[in-house]
């Protein structure tokens, strides 16, 4: 069968999403060679450069589509617009990142055209006459291989999971600028707000101590920052779990929703490791695990595993490393 | 009357004592008379949202749906159990793997007879990690949806909803919704509640409305699954001996890596 896919990036205040490139480095990995054909969609506001930016990067021909609706993702027109340009097209894949935007539309974009869907694809392999697609359940404790026979399957990627594409060979595509608004909608975009700002305190420090649901009671926190402060150059984060707890900052939060962060150690402490957190930390330099299940998905991400209870271990880190500094 | 539908899913939950094991047909896990299960974690701020409408407008009936085997009931029973009125179990064969789109077709065959105002479900589930079933849901009964919900109010006055979607780097997506819409619900919106001892006496004694998911439509099997054990991606030393050496070991290896100084 000829691939035909369509990748839909995504731009926000002028910046492609960094995933959409990744979603894209998902397309050609099942795509087969020069017989398959891959379409960068693209949809927003003041297009023109950013459509040159992906097709002389992407080395593919783009289709850009100015919404108009002062520039606002709107899941509803969204849709419309997009079935409207795939049954023109006639795709048998749409890759797209499973941004907060992505996983809004994707599955209702799937049940209208008819498609199959899947969300947090990590991986793609060949299943003889059908694709197979890899993605975690379980919290991360068990991989699901799935093979699908579908004339359109919708193929959402985790961030974080697939390479950004990258190929300094590929010739630049040809960009068809256009303009649909879609249909009226039923829901009316009033503004983006800031709530929060990104914290810098995450991206600069080079030694990240990260607390999970691992920590029963909010006091044994403490143990988590006095850890921190053995360390220079270090900050205190967490999994959503403990931010919505309230015991701590969401500015803390380290996941897809939260921080993606890079430090030189990142110290998970009592995190189980499920899909979500791992985005945000697995392109750390080095990463150590401590948490009492053996079986915590996290320690497939790590250099090295502790199995130890956090309450009675910690101190003794902090104590031993301490002596050990002195000498 | 405004009604509110709720969609809760009872997932298992593995730890130390039920450690999770692939089944021998290879598609699934084993549960057993060990597994703990217990109503999804998303779904719980799902049911409290409800509750806290149905506190600040008069008139209000909150009605909660699963879809799967006999046991899956108890996750509506716990949502009765905090306080939600009425409950209803689309009812699967113990064999029947859980689609997001036929579960999704399903609970919008039994919504359609019902006309709710607000359908609001958990952002995704802790077991498949999907996030499918809410937008599939919406698209089947044509209602706007929003994802990710953080924040929302409604504004019965207006037939609508303002409802704002978290989204990256710390901002927010507020938007308006026509009502009927619905709302995937994240988590940290709200604290849930625990079930008080009147309603879950109360829920024990309620009848639910069982539906036999054969009796809506047939599953689908276009797709086939096959379940292992995750990889490795690092190296994932393990550290041996007592706390103490343990300590050391580690010590070691962040000043080999030049991590310490």
């Amino acid at each position: 069968m000829i691939k035909k896919t369509a990748v839909i990036f995504e731009s926000f205040e002028g910046k492609i999403r960094p995933p959409s490139w990744e979603a894209l480095t998902c397309a050609v990995e099942l795509s087969n060679g020069d017989t398959d054909e891959i379409q960068l969609i693209l949809l927003g506001e003041k297009l023109e450069a950013l459509a040159q930016e992906i097709s002389e990067k992407g080395g593919r021909n783009v289709i850009a589509i100015e919404t108009g609706n002062g520039g606002f993702y709107n899941s509803a027109r969204y849709k419309s617009i997009l079935t409207g340009l795939f049954r023109e097209q006639g795709v048998t894949h749409i890759c797209l990142a499973g941004t907060t935007q992505g996983l809004d539309y994707a599955p209702g974009l799937a049940i209208r055209m008819d498609a199959a869907c899947l969300t947090g694809v990590e991986g793609v392999f060949d299943a003889g006459d059908r694709l197979g697609y890899v993605r975690s359940i379980h919290g991360g404790k068990i991989v699901e291989r799935l093979s699908v026979a579908a004339p359109l399957t919708v193929i959402v990627t985790q961030p974080g999971t697939f390479k950004p594409f990258s190929d300094s060979n590929s010739a630049q595509g040809t960009v068809d600028l256009r303009a649909d608004s879609g249909e009226e909608s039923t829901i009316r975009n009033i503004e983006i707000k800031q709530v929060q700002k990104e914290s810098s305190a995450l991206a600069e420090a080079s030694i990240i101590v990260s607390a999970g649901r691992g920590f029963k009671e909010e006091e044994n926190l403490d143990l988590i920052r006095q850890l921190s402060t053995v360390f220079t150059k270090s900050a205190v984060a967490g999994s959503r779990p403990l931010c919505d707890l309230g015991w701590l900052e969401y500015s803390q939060q380290v996941g897809v929703t939260g921080a993606m962060v890079a430090p030189n150690l990142y110290l998970a402490c009592g995190i189980s490791g499920a899909a979500q957190h791992i985005s945000g930390m697995r392109n750390a330099g080095f990463i150590v695990a401590i948490n009492i299940d053996p079986k915590a998905a996290i320690f497939n991400y790590s250099d090295v595993c502790i199995v130890e209870d956090l309450t009675t271990f910690i101190p003794t880190v902090i104590e031993t490393f301490e002596k050990l500094k002195a000498i | 009357m405004m009604k509110i539908l709720v969609c809760v899913k009872q997932v298992p939950e593995f730890d130390l004592e039920a450690e999770i094991k692939i089944n021998d047909s290879g598609q699934g896990v084993v549960t057993n008379h060990l597994t703990a299960f217990r109503m999804n974690r998303f779904d719980e701020y799902a049911v409290e949202e409800a509750l806290l409408i149905k506190k600040s407008f008069s008139d209000v009936k909150i009605e909660a749906l699963t879809v799967g085997p006999e046991d899956a009931s108890a996750a509506v029973k716990r949502a009765m159990g905090m306080g939600v009125d009425h409950g209803i179990h689309i009812l699967t064969r113990e064999e029947n793997p859980l689609l997001a789109g036929q579960v999704a077709q399903w609970i919008s065959i039994v919504a359609k007879t019902k006309s709710y105002d607000l359908i609001l479900t958990g952002v995704m589930s802790e077991d498949q990690m999907q996030g499918q079933v809410g937008p599939m849901l919406a698209e089947f009964l044509d209602l706007p949806c929003a994802t990710s919900v953080i924040s929302e109010k409604l504004a019965p006055e207006n037939q609508s909803v303002i409802a704002e979607r978290e989204i990256e780097g710390g901002y927010r997506d507020v938007l308006e919704l026509k009502l009927p819409a619905l709302l995937t619900i994240q988590s940290g919106i709200n604290l849930p509640r625990y079930p008080s001892l009147s309603n879950v006496m109360r829920a024990k004694r309620a009848k639910l409305e069982i539906i036999a998911a054969d009796s809506l439509s047939q599953q689908e099997t276009a797709t086939v699954s096959a379940l292992d054990y995750p990889g490795k991606t690092r190296a994932a030393e393990v550290l041996s001996g007592s706390q103490e050496e343990k300590a050391q070991q580690l010590y070691r290896i962040l000043q080999e890596k030049a991590i310490i100084p």
